[in-house]
């Protein structure tokens, strides 16, 4: 019991919601109504409880076509508030409504057939109807657990690795459609943790973080330059004088940052109030202001001589000077990016050389060296094993998730498809069949919302991984992807009714414009032709919708 | 006067097409020599059967085992004597009289018993079903079954920094302090985590709880409604009932006494014994009434002392994580 309750891992219980104990919790109220229950109410129960499931899952397609072709549907997505455009909550809810339905009239019915006062007395009943009850009421448990789970999904963090729990995980179903979707919820959230492992091992999310950064730093020299060309001819000498005191080797950001009393910045907008350059350094106060730690990021490596470009100092560098760096920003998103940013290459400096039997001569170097291990399946097996055997006892959470990954893995090695990357491939190497041969979410309306609100939808929590799903299972036909290529296979999906009209231009719109997308990768992996987003520029096809050319404007 | 010579007797027998009456039986013409005061006097019943048959006609029950087809097969006494009361009234060696006044006697026996043990009955289970009236009145009132809903939807959120919910919330600078501010107060204390789970796991006991109990509480008011109107209803039926096989037995008797004619059939007993719904039936239910009220009594203390304990538990770690984390959230704003 304190294995169970505790997890065996000493006395720090309950880090995630260890569901097994709900489960329990869940199980003895129905034991407790099975015993209480006479044999005829507990059957009604079970009956008008577990029933609409199995007709809904028979008739609920029938039910949305006619709520779609009615409007009743339409009607259900305006009313909810939290639907917006997605068909997934609307769905849901008329489900419910239904199932709803069906258990009242099942009640109504069942009450015409209750026992009357002095049968309930006079006729007792026996010890064998009471273990049938006791049947139902697992049946009734397992149901409502199920249900459970599916609501507490998205509240809070639950431990699936629990035993009990796991085993619910494992029966997911489409008679209990939601537990289908919760099934669905959790390939999404797993993805979101292999591709960190994934990127945290193959040195791309610090390639990502470390090019982010690169931007502002850019951002920053390009104000510095054009301060220098542009707005510093038109100043006064007064602010031309304040200047020039402060001014070291052209470095106009720390110039314009030093502070006494006031920044220097904000004592030449006093100067030029009725200078019509107020205009531009009013927005370079704005600027200063939303990205302070940038420029001081900026005015620390040209103080210490350090190209932006060069990874690895770049990176040591604010790894040393988090403290003092972190402290300038005033925008809680930025600092928070930022502090991120800086974990992860601490995260990198001090385990990369693990991870490569070889010292990589720059961040490239260490990612294609990786990678080469990634694309030879039994390398990568092997890669594997000797990774959970070296830092099976480490206490980093990251290396935790590499771990928790490679198991993954390791457990399905025989179903991996080289075909599609590696992180997908982990996350749907546990049921495969389903998903690249069956096609099962197409065969129950809930589950079809919701994967086509998260491929339409870049904010979606499915996004990540459905719309690269959807690239791979429909998509990807080709070595080199031309615009035609991907038209011509969504085209398809439209004469196979997977997608609407409308429902591959969001998808198509999402896939360019969504920094989250899929597309950057295939970028990265040079499997785009080279004219492709010209050739979407110029397109006129339906599909491509006036944000996307807005966008690549 | 006892007359002794031999007497020709009509057979009678049930309607063959179905019907619930006496008729001639196609033998009708056999004679059968009846020597007097040899019928049952002579014979040698089990003790149980003469028991039954002591009893009184209007309580008697359907028993297989006894063969008791009409009223006329129980016992009378008559000097002394205990006598079947069919042998009595069909005797013509007893005048008339005397033969009405033994049924008039056995009838008003009968008529008596049955009224006093019914009226017995009533008395005493209506009196019963109304002291228990009190019982069941515990339960839990709308309001802290709203609130124990609310806690348990307020602990969820609390101790669920890291889910979808809060990473939709912490897009925007309020949401993302708060995360922050909460994130940093359970690495700071873990054990407050601790304490929310195990919160939100008693919270989840006594949700089903309460369930139960108000499943317990209402069934059982439900229950005591039904049974309640049930009594009422086979009182009255009950009554009514005796009132209509009392007359019909008592004036078919009378009628055929008056014409002195002792070939008449005699009276089924299913026209005499008590239907369905009976005192014995009545009794069982007022009884079964009374033991459900005494086991809910008996452990209503119990559900009241679990239903504190566990109100308890769960205000108290409610109260403690949400004022640690207030705390901890101004702390952070200052």
């Amino acid at each position: 019991m304190v294995k169970l309750l505790f997890g065996g891992k000493g006395l720090t219980p309950f880090k995630q919601l260890n569901y097994d104990i709900i489960v329990i919790i869940i199980l003895i109220g129905f034991i407790t109504y099975a015993l209480y229950f006479r044999f005829k109410r507990q059957l009604f129960f079970t009956i008008s409880f577990l029933l609409p499931f199995v007709i809904l899952y028979f008739s609920f397609n029938l039910i949305v076509k006619a709520a779609k072709q009615s409007g009743f549907l339409g009607i259900i997505a305006k009313i909810l508030p939290f639907s917006s455009n997605q068909m997934f909550p609307a769905t849901l809810t008329l489900a419910i409504i239904i199932y709803l339905l069906l258990y009242i009239i099942l009640r109504l019915i069942f009450l015409l057939f209750r026992e009357p006062i002095d049968k309930q007395i006079l006729n007792k009943n026996n010890i064998y109807l009471k273990f049938a009850n006791l049947g139902m009421c697992i049946l009734n448990s397992y149901v409502t657990v199920v249900l459970l789970l599916f609501m507490f999904c998205s509240v809070i963090k639950i431990d699936y690795n629990r035993p009990i729990t796991s085993v619910v995980m494992k029966t997911s179903n489409q008679v209990i459609t939601v537990s289908f979707v919760h099934d669905m919820m959790l390939k999404a959230e797993n993805y979101n943790l292999y591709k960190e492992a994934m990127d945290q091992l193959s040195g791309r999310q610090v390639q990502k973080d470390f090019s982010e950064i690169k931007i502002y730093l850019d951002e920053v020299d390009s104000i510095n330059n054009d301060f220098n060309s542009c707005v510093y001819p038109l100043l006064s000498n007064e602010s031309k004088d304040l200047i020039a005191d402060y001014l070291i080797d052209d470095n106009y950001i720390a110039c314009l940052l030093h502070e006494e009393e006031e920044s220097i910045l904000n004592r030449i907008i006093v100067f030029e109030e009725s200078n019509p350059i107020i205009t531009e350094l009013n927005a370079l106060n704005h600027h200063m202001n939303e990205h302070l730690g940038y420029w001081h990021l900026f005015c620390s490596l040209r103080i210490e001589d350090i190209a932006f470009d060069d990874f690895f100092t770049v990176i040591r560098f604010v790894s040393d000077n988090i403290d003092n760096l972190a402290i300038k920003f005033t925008d809680p998103t930025n600092k928070i990016n930022f502090k991120k940013s800086v974990g992860n290459f601490d995260f990198f400096l001090e385990y990369y050389y693990d991870f490569i039997s070889e010292e990589p001569e720059d961040i490239d170097d260490y990612t294609q060296t990786i990678m080469q291990i990634f694309s030879d399946k039994n390398n990568l097996l092997t890669y594997a094993e000797n990774f959970i055997a070296r830092n099976n006892q480490s206490n980093h959470p990251i290396i935790n998730k590499i771990i928790k990954t490679f198991k993954h893995l390791l457990k399905y090695e025989l179903t991996i498809n080289n075909k599609i990357p590696l992180d997908i491939n982990i996350t749907y190497a546990s049921n495969y069949k389903i998903w690249f041969k069956t096609d099962n979410w197409r065969k129950h309306s809930v589950c079809k919302a919701y994967l086509l609100d998260a491929i339409t939808d870049s904010d979606h929590t499915g996004y990540n991984l459905y719309h690269r799903y959807f690239f791979y299972r429909y998509l990807d036909n080709q070595a080199t992807l031309t615009l035609s290529n991907i038209i011509n296979a969504l085209e398809m999906t439209i004469n196979q009714k997977i997608l609407s009209e409308a429902e591959v231009t969001d998808y198509m719109t999402a896939l360019i414009i969504s920094p989250d997308s899929l597309i950057h990768d295939l970028e990265r992996e040079n499997r785009l032709i080279e004219n492709f987003y010209n050739d979407i520029s110029t397109s006129n096809h339906r599909f491509i919708s006036d944000k996307v050319k807005q966008y690549l404007s | 006067m006892v007359k002794s010579e031999k007497q020709k007797f009509t057979i009678y027998e049930m309607d063959p097409s179905g019907k619930n009456r006496y008729v001639r039986s196609p033998d009708n013409n056999t004679a059968i020599d009846v020597k007097p005061f040899n019928a049952v006097a002579s014979q040698k019943m089990p003790e149980e059967t003469a028991q039954v048959l002591r009893g009184n006609p209007f309580l008697y029950k359907d028993n297989r085992n006894s063969e008791i087809y009409s009223i006329e097969d129980f016992l009378v006494v008559y000097k002394r004597k205990e006598i079947l009361l069919g042998e009595v009234i069909r005797n013509n060696n007893y005048p008339l009289k005397t033969r009405k006044r033994i049924f008039k006697k056995a009838f008003k026996l009968w008529y008596k018993d049955y009224t006093k043990k019914k009226n017995q009955t009533f008395r005493e289970n209506f009196r019963t079903i109304e002291v228990i009236k009190g019982i069941g009145n515990v339960k839990f009132p709308v309001l802290m079954e709203l609130a124990i809903w609310i806690m348990f939807i307020a602990m969820i959120f609390i101790i669920g920094i890291d889910s979808q919910l809060w990473n939709n919330i912490s897009s925007g600078n309020f949401g993302l302090f708060l995360q922050t501010a909460l994130n940093s107060m359970y690495n700071s204390s873990p054990w407050l985590k601790t304490i929310g789970y195990a919160t939100v796991y008693i919270l989840m006991v006594l949700i089903v709880y309460s369930l139960f109990f108000h499943t317990v509480i209402k069934d059982y008011k439900r229950y005591y409604q039904k049974s309640r109107c049930y009594l009422d209803d086979s009182e009255n039926q009950i009554n009514r009932d005796f009132k209509k096989k009392r007359k019909k037995v008592y004036k078919y008797y009378k009628r055929n006494l008056k014409k002195n004619n002792p070939y008449f059939p005699p009276l089924s007993i299913k026209e005499v014994q008590e239907g369905e719904v009976n005192i014995a039936t009545f009794n069982t239910i007022s009884k079964a009434t009374v033991n459900k009220s005494y086991r809910l009594m008996k452990f209503e203390p119990i559900l009241k002392y679990i239903k504190k304990i566990l109100l308890f538990l769960c205000i108290g770690g409610f109260l403690f994580v949400y004022g640690y984390s207030i705390i901890s959230v101004i702390i952070a704003a200052i």
